[in-house]
C-alpha cells in the first residue's frame, strides 16, 4: 500500500480554496440560522395562533428530517416551483433551514433559565417589555446559551461537508475534483479530514476556554 | 397531479430503500453499542496508550464530518480485501461514527453507580469483569436510555450518507426513481414521509417516557 | 465455647498510610472463632480502616493479616497472591457497610443471590433456598421481591447483613453498620447483629454504639491514633478504663460517667 501525500502538494491552493468557501459558507448559513432562530423563539412568543402552529409544524418537520434529505427537496423541488437558485444559494438556505430549529430550542432553553425574579423586579420598576429583554434577560441568557450554540455551529461546519452533494463548492466538493485527479482517494480524504478535525478542535478547545471564563465570573464550578 | 400512476408503480423500490435504511439503523446501532462499549473499557484500562487510542477516536469520529469517514472506510477497505462492498462500508463508518457519542453517553452515565456499590460486589469477591457485567452495565444502559434512543435516532438520519456510495437506501432508491420518471416533487414528498413516519413517533414516544420517567427513579 | 484454638482472624503488625497521614501504626489483633469483638474510637482512630485492611480491600503497607491458617493477600513477605487468590479470599469474609450499598438495580433476593451466583457458582435453585433463609435469619421473609429503593434505611442495612450470611463467611465485619440510620431504626439492625452474635459468628464491629458493646461483645478493643490503646472484657473496658484515652472518649458518648 502506498500511501504518499506528496502527490497533494500541487493542490493545497485549490484545497485552502475550498477551505476559505467552506468557512464562508458557514458563516453566512450560521448567521442565517440564528436570526431565523430568534424569529422562531419571537414568533412563538408573540405570535398568533396560526403562526405558532406553523412555526411547530415546521420545526418538527426539519428535527425529523435528514439533512441530506432537505438538501435534496430544496434541490429537487423548487426548479419544480420554478425557483431556479444556484446551487451555494441552495445550499446556505438549506443549512440555515435546518439549523434554525436548534437554535431556536438554545436560546429558548437560555431564556428559560434566567430566574423569573430577574423579570419581575424590571416589570415590578416598570420597565418597557423591549428595556427587560434587552438589560435583564439577554445578558443573563447570553452566557448559557453562547457555549452551546457553538456547539451547534461547529455541527455545521461539519454538515457543511453534505453541500458537495448537490455541487457546492466548498472544501468537499474540491476534495472531489482532486480525488478524480489523482486517483489517490485515502490521502486526500485524510488530508481533508485532517483540516475539518484541526478546525472542530480549535474551535471546541476556545469554547471550553470561553464556557471556563463565564463559570468563573459567574462563581460556577465547572463539572469535568 | 397529486399522484401519478408512475410514482404509485415506484413505491415498491421506494419501499425497499426504506427497509434498507432500517437495516443500515440496526446495524450502525450495534456497531456503535459494540465501539461504545470498547472504547469506554479502553479508557478505563490502566494501560496508558489505549486510553489514548480510545480519545483519539472519540475526537476524530466527532471532529470530522461523518461523509469523509465513509469515503475513508470506503476507500480503505479494498486495501484489506474488502473492496466493492459499498453497504459494509456504510454500515461500519455508522457505527464507528455513532460509537463514538455512545462511548460518551456510557460515560456522562457511569456515576449512577457508586463507589460503595463497587466495594460492596469486590467484598464478595466478585471479579472486575462480573463487577462491570451484573452491577455497573445494568444500571448505565439503563440511565443511558433516553440518550441512546436519542442517538440512534439520529444515526437514522445519518444513514442517507450511504447514498453516497451508492447503496439503495430510501435517499437513492427516491434518486434513482427520479432518474426515470421525472416527478421530483412527489417522489421527494414520499421519501421525507418515510423518514418521518420513523422519527416523528420515536420523538412522541420519548416524550411521553421522559414525563414518565420521575416516578420511577427512587434513590437508594 | 472456643474449642478450636487457631484464630479465625489475625492481623499483625498492621500499618497503613494515606500519603503523609499514618492511620494505622503497628496494630496487631488476634479474632477467635465465635468471639464478638466491638471496635470502637474516635473518628480517624483507624477503625475502618483496619477493616478493610483485614478483607484486603484496602492492604496494608506492612503486615499480615491471616484468615485461618492461609495468609490474606500476600504468598509470602515480598510476593503477593494472584487476584483470584484474593477475590477467593475475600469470599470468605464477609463485610457490611455504613452506607448499606446494595444494587438499586436488583431485587432484595437478587442481591442476596448475587455473590452466590457471581462467585460460588450455585445453581439458581440452591442460591435461592439459601439467600431465602438468610432473609429469613434477618426477618426480611415477606420482602423477597421488593427494590431496595422501598425500603427503610434499617431493612436496607438488614439486606446487607444477609447479602454477607448468604455467602456463609468464616468472619464478618461490620464498617459502622448503624451510623448513617435514623435513631428510631437501629434498634432492628442491632437485634439481628445480637442475634448473631449469639449463635457464635465470628464478628468483628466497628461501632459507636456503647451501649450494644457492653452488652453484647466477648471483647471490647479500643483504638485511637492509629493504634490499640486498650483492649478487654466489656464490662472492664467501659466500666473501669484504665487509660485516660478511653475515659476521655467514653465520657463523650456517656455524659454522666462510665457506669451508664
Amino acid at each position: 500500500m502506498t500511501f504518499d501525500l506528496a502527490v497533494l502538494t500541487a493542490y493545497v491552493p485549490a484545497l485552502l480554496h475550498g477551505f476559505v468557501d467552506t468557512i464562508w459558507l458557514c458563516v453566512l448559513s450560521g448567521a442565517l440560522a440564528c436570526a431565523l432562530g430568534i424569529a422562531l423563539v419571537v414568533g412563538r412568543r408573540r405570535g398568533s395562533r396560526l403562526l405558532v402552529v406553523l412555526i411547530d409544524g415546521y420545526v418538527a418537520l426539519t428535527l425529523a428530517l435528514p439533512l441530506l434529505v432537505l438538501l435534496y427537496v430544496t434541490f429537487y423541488v423548487l426548479p419544480d416551483f420554478g425557483l431556479l437558485l444556484p446551487a451555494s444559494v441552495v445550499g446556505v438556505l438549506t443549512l440555515a433551514i435546518y439549523y434554525a430549529p436548534y437554535v431556536a430550542q438554545v436560546i429558548q432553553a437560555a431564556i428559560d433559565a434566567v430566574p423569573a425574579g430577574t423579570i419581575e423586579a424590571g416589570v415590578a420598576i416598570g420597565m418597557s417589555p423591549l428595556a427587560i429583554g434587552r438589560r435583564i434577560v439577554a445578558p443573563q441568557a447570553l452566557p448559557l446559551l453562547l457555549p452551546t450554540l457553538t456547539g451547534l455551529m461547529i455541527g455545521l461546519f461539519k454538515d457543511s461537508a453534505l453541500l458537495s452533494v448537490i455541487s457546492v463548492h466548498e472544501l468537499m466538493f474540491t476534495a472531489k475534483g482532486v480525488v478524480s485527479d489523482t486517483y489517490a482517494p485515502l490521502e486526500v480524504y485524510f488530508a481533508v479530514a485532517l483540516v475539518y478535525w484541526a478546525t472542530t478542535a480549535t474551535l471546541n478547545h476556545a469554547t471550553r476556554q470561553w464556557e471556563r471564563r463565564l463559570a468563573l465570573a459567574h462563581g460556577v464550578a465547572l463539572e469535568r | 397531479m397529486w399522484l401519478d400512476p408512475q410514482v404509485i408503480q415506484s413505491v415498491p423500490s421506494l419501499l425497499d430503500g426504506w427497509m434498507l435504511t432500517v437495516e443500515l439503523t440496526l446495524l450502525g446501532a450495534a456497531g456503535s453499542l459494540a465501539c461504545g462499549h470498547l472504547a469506554l473499557a479502553m479508557q478505563l484500562t490502566r494501560i496508558a496508550p489505549l486510553r489514548w487510542l480510545a480519545r483519539l477516536y472519540i475526537s476524530f469520529m466527532r471532529g470530522t464530518p461523518s461523509l469523509v469517514q465513509l469515503f475513508m472506510v470506503f476507500f480503505a477497505l479494498p486495501l484489506i480485501g474488502l473492496g466493492g462492498r459499498p453497504m459494509l462500508a456504510a454500515a461500519l463508518t455508522l457505527g464507528l461514527n455513532s460509537g463514538a457519542y455512545t462511548a460518551e453517553i456510557l460515560r456522562g452515565n457511569m456515576r449512577v453507580v457508586t463507589r460503595g456499590q463497587i466495594e460492596a460486589a469486590t467484598a464478595l469477591g466478585m471479579a472486575p469483569w462480573l463487577i462491570a457485567l451484573r452491577i455497573a452495565l445494568p444500571q448505565m444502559l439503563k440511565a443511558s436510555l433516553p440518550a441512546l434512543v436519542n442517538e440512534f435516532t439520529i444515526l437514522l438520519k445519518t444513514t442517507p450518507l450511504a447514498s453516497a456510495v451508492a447503496v439503495t437506501e430510501l435517499v437513492y432508491a427516491g434518486q434513482m426513481v427520479i432518474a426515470r420518471i421525472y416527478t421530483s416533487t412527489q417522489i421527494m414528498l414520499l421519501v421525507s414521509a418515510g423518514y418521518l413516519s420513523v422519527v416523528l413517533p420515536v420523538i412522541w414516544l420519548g416524550r411521553r417516557l421522559r414525563q414518565r420517567a420521575p416516578s420511577t427513579m427512587r434513590g437508594t | 465455647m472456643k474449642l478450636n484454638a487457631a484464630p479465625a482472624i489475625r492481623a499483625r503488625d498492621i500499618v497503613k498510610s494515606f500519603g503523609a497521614q499514618r492511620i494505622l501504626d503497628g496494630v496487631s489483633l488476634d479474632v477467635a472463632r465465635g468471639e464478638a469483638i466491638c471496635i470502637l474510637g474516635p473518628s480517624g482512630s483507624g477503625k475502618s480502616t483496619l477493616l478493610r485492611c483485614l478483607n484486603w480491600l484496602s492492604p496494608p503497607d506492612t503486615g499480615e493479616v491471616w484468615i485461618g491458617d492461609e495468609r490474606v493477600g500476600m504468598r509470602n513477605a515480598s510476593v503477593p497472591r494472584p487476584e483470584r487468590e484474593i477475590r477467593a479470599q475475600r469470599s470468605r469474609i464477609g463485610m457490611v457497610f455504613q452506607s448499606f450499598n446494595l444494587w438499586p438495580h436488583m431485587s432484595v433476593l437478587e442481591n442476596v443471590m448475587e455473590g452466590l451466583l457471581s462467585v460460588k457458582r450455585m445453581t439458581r435453585l440452591d442460591a435461592s433456598d439459601v439467600a431465602v433463609e438468610a432473609l429469613r435469619r434477618v426477618g426480611l421473609s415477606g420482602k423477597h421481591t421488593a427494590m431496595p429503593g422501598s425500603l427503610s434505611g434499617g431493612q436496607q442495612q438488614r439486606v446487607g447483613i444477609a447479602r454477607t450470611l448468604a455467602m456463609a463467611p468464616e468472619v464478618i465485619l461490620f464498617d459502622e453498620p448503624t451510623s448513617a440510620l435514623d435513631p428510631e431504626l437501629v434498634g432492628e439492625v442491632l437485634a439481628v447483629m445480637r442475634g448473631l452474635a449469639d449463635t457464635q459468628t465470628t464478628m468483628i464491629v466497628v461501632t459507636h454504639e456503647i451501649g450494644f458493646a457492653r452488652d453484647v461483645a466477648d471483647r471490647i478493643v479500643f483504638m485511637d491514633g492509629g493504634k490499640i490503646v486498650e483492649m478487654g472484657l466489656p464490662a472492664q473496658i467501659i466500666d473501669h478504663p484504665s487509660s485516660a484515652r478511653l475515659r476521655q472518649f467514653l465520657h463523650r458518648f456517656t455524659p454522666h460517667g462510665p457506669h451508664s
